[in-house]
């Protein structure tokens, strides 16, 4: 054979084989959809359960998302209030604020005393006939103080807890009749929205380890029926890739149809929360609307439960393949 | 084409099935495989096919030792072989025509290829036109052809029968050894395992005779 009549061959018979590889993958994924579709039943029931697996750990994320969308953001640095008590003197106020200003995760200090307390309320127009008829400033001094506690890695657990600890430390000082921490509850919120992405996170991954279960045991069900025609096409020569793949196909589409059913439920919940809390937030004069999955998200979403689907019933197929024929 | 060199299989935990087993088949060359119930006729086509692994010996296809043949490759040594059974093996669910093409799909033939191949394998065993219909609608005869026409779609240059008579009335298995028949003037090298004495009797080519797993070569000239 010479090498200018070999080559054009080589390359012909390659690109046959290319032809019928792609064309198999599209037979492949046409046979899945065939057999989902003849075997409706038990595809819905999977589809089903994936679509429960997907979207309650989608709609505790989109809950957590919202609450967070909700809280306001945290102050940075932290700032404290602390109000002297009104019997104090000028010298004890005095040693205070240099107390305060010498405490090492105190930054500033900005004094207010009870007297310019007093004339900054009596500005406002409503207040000053109140305040003329009092026979003497019922006002504290006041000291704001801005903290050198930063939350480290966005860990509002511990500096929640180190603000608490300063708090109690500040208001056990003699002259301190009042600490008032204004952030602390959106600390706790923040603190408590980090747990809840965590929890969700591991509640996810248990609930994907489902899917992968369901789908993995939809597929092995459908090689059980299939035994006879895999036996067959190793007998031919076919290998375990081309075996495989239409229930990869399957398993995919197991994965996408479940994650379509999933956006489906989450999409009708947040249009059926969204009138009541547009109803809520007229009386309150506010403008908050839920916050629904995105175009983006959804996208991954579909995506991801595609490749969670294949994966599974890749697991699935090469389990069950050894256990079929010898080889 | 095929060489045995003194192969002996033994199943894990049962008695020896074939036992120094030599011989050779060339291509465009005929045997049957011949030998009571047990004899070892199943177990000696399924060496070939890579479905069981020889205990001893060497089993050379095209001097390649298949018996030591690498997983991985069983796949694309099984498409230069064409397989009939028994009974049958076709998948009631698809047509006559999809069940032919299968060993052409594997491979990745093209569709317009795949369509010629089968039409002309299905002329080859007297059933041109019957692509359409389902496995299950044909006679057992019928159904038995279109198994050979699947078994020599690919064009493979070994063709290995187990027993593809032993459904079938004297008369019907007659026409399907015929067809062997013309595989192997065409240049490929044919092994069919039979009990079917009178089968033996009529044809005049290679005997091989397996006795409790030894094989002996019949000469019937004598
Ligand atoms: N998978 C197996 N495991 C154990 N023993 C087997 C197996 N297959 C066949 N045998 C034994 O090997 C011997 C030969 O069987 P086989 O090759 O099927 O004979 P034949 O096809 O000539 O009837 C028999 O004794 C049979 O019981
Ligand atoms: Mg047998």
């Amino acid at each position: 054979m010479s090498r200018p009549t070999a080559a054009p061959r080589r390359h012909q018979a390659r690109s046959n084989r290319l032809r019928g590889y792609f064309g198999h993958h599209l037979a492949s994924l046409r046979q899945s959809l065939r057999r989902l579709w003849s075997d409706r039943l038990q595809s819905a029931l999977t589809a089903t359960v994936v679509a429960i697996a997907i979207a309650v750990p989608a709609a505790l994320y989109l809950t957590v998302e919202n609450v967070a969308l909700l809280a306001p953001p945290l102050q940075q640095p932290a700032r404290l209030s602390v109000y002297a008590k009104t019997a104090a003197s000028e010298t004890q106020l005095q040693q205070l604020q240099q107390q305060l200003q010498a405490h090492p995760q105190v930054q500033t200090v900005s004094y207010t005393s009870a007297a310019q307390g007093l004339a900054q309320l009596a500005q406002s127009a409503s207040f000053a006939a109140a305040l003329d008829g009092l026979p003497s400033n019922p006002l504290p001094a006041l000291f704001e103080l801005s903290l050198a506690l930063e939350s480290v890695d966005g860990d509002s657990t511990a500096l929640a807890e180190r603000l608490e600890h300063l708090r109690a430390e500040l208001q056990a000082l003699p002259v301190v009749a009042e600490v008032e921490l204004d952030t602390l509850w959106l600390q706790r919120l923040h603190a408590m929205l980090r747990l809840a992405r965590q929890l969700l996170a591991a509640a996810a991954a248990l609930l994907l380890l489902g899917v992968v279960v369901v789908i993995g045991n939809s597929v092995k069900m459908a090689i059980e029926q299939r035994r006879e025609e895999i036996v067959v096409i190793k007998w031919v020569g076919g290998t375990d890739a081309y075996v495989r793949r239409p229930f990869l196909y399957a398993g995919a589409l197991y994965g996408v149809c479940g994650a379509l059913l999933a956006l489906l439920a989450l999409l009708s919940m947040t249009a059926v929360v969204n009138v009541s809390a547009s109803e809520l937030a007229t009386l309150y004069q506010s403008q908050f609307q839920l916050r629904g999955p995105q175009w983006m998200e959804s996208l991954l979403l579909l995506l991801a439960s595609a490749a969670l689907g294949a994966l599974s019933a890749y697991f699935a197929v090469s389990r069950q393949l050894h256990a079929i024929t010898p080889e | 084409m095929i060489r045995f060199d003194a192969v002996s299989k033994r199943y894990s935990g049962g008695s020896e099935a074939l036992s120094a087993v030599n011989f050779e088949l060339g291509g465009g060359e005929m045997a049957l495989l011949t030998g009571h119930s047990g004899a070892g006729k199943s177990t000696l086509l399924k060496l070939l096919m890579v479905m069981e692994r020889p205990s001893h010996g060497a089993l050379l296809v095209n001097g390649h030792n298949i018996g030591r043949l690498p997983s991985r490759q069983i796949p694309y040594y099984r498409r230069q072989l064409g397989v009939v059974f028994q009974d049958h093996r076709l998948l009631t669910d698809r047509t006559v025509f999809d069940n032919v093409a299968l060993p052409l799909l594997v491979s990745g033939v093209r569709s317009s290829e795949v369509t010629k191949r089968v039409r002309a394998a299905l002329a080859a065993v007297g059933l041109a036109g019957c692509e359409g219909k389902r496995p299950l609608t044909l006679s057992g005869g019928e159904q038995q052809r279109v198994g050979i026409a699947r078994a020599v779609v690919h064009k493979p240059r070994i063709l290995l029968a187990d027993e593809p008579t032993g459904n079938l009335d004297p008369e019907l298995s007659a026409e399907i050894m015929q067809l062997f028949r013309r595989f192997q003037q065409s240049g490929v090298a044919v092994l069919v395992a039979t009990h079917d004495v009178e089968l033996t009797a009529q044809l005049d080519c290679r005997i091989l005779h397996l006795d409790h797993g030894r094989l002996s070569e019949v000469n019937r000239h004598e």
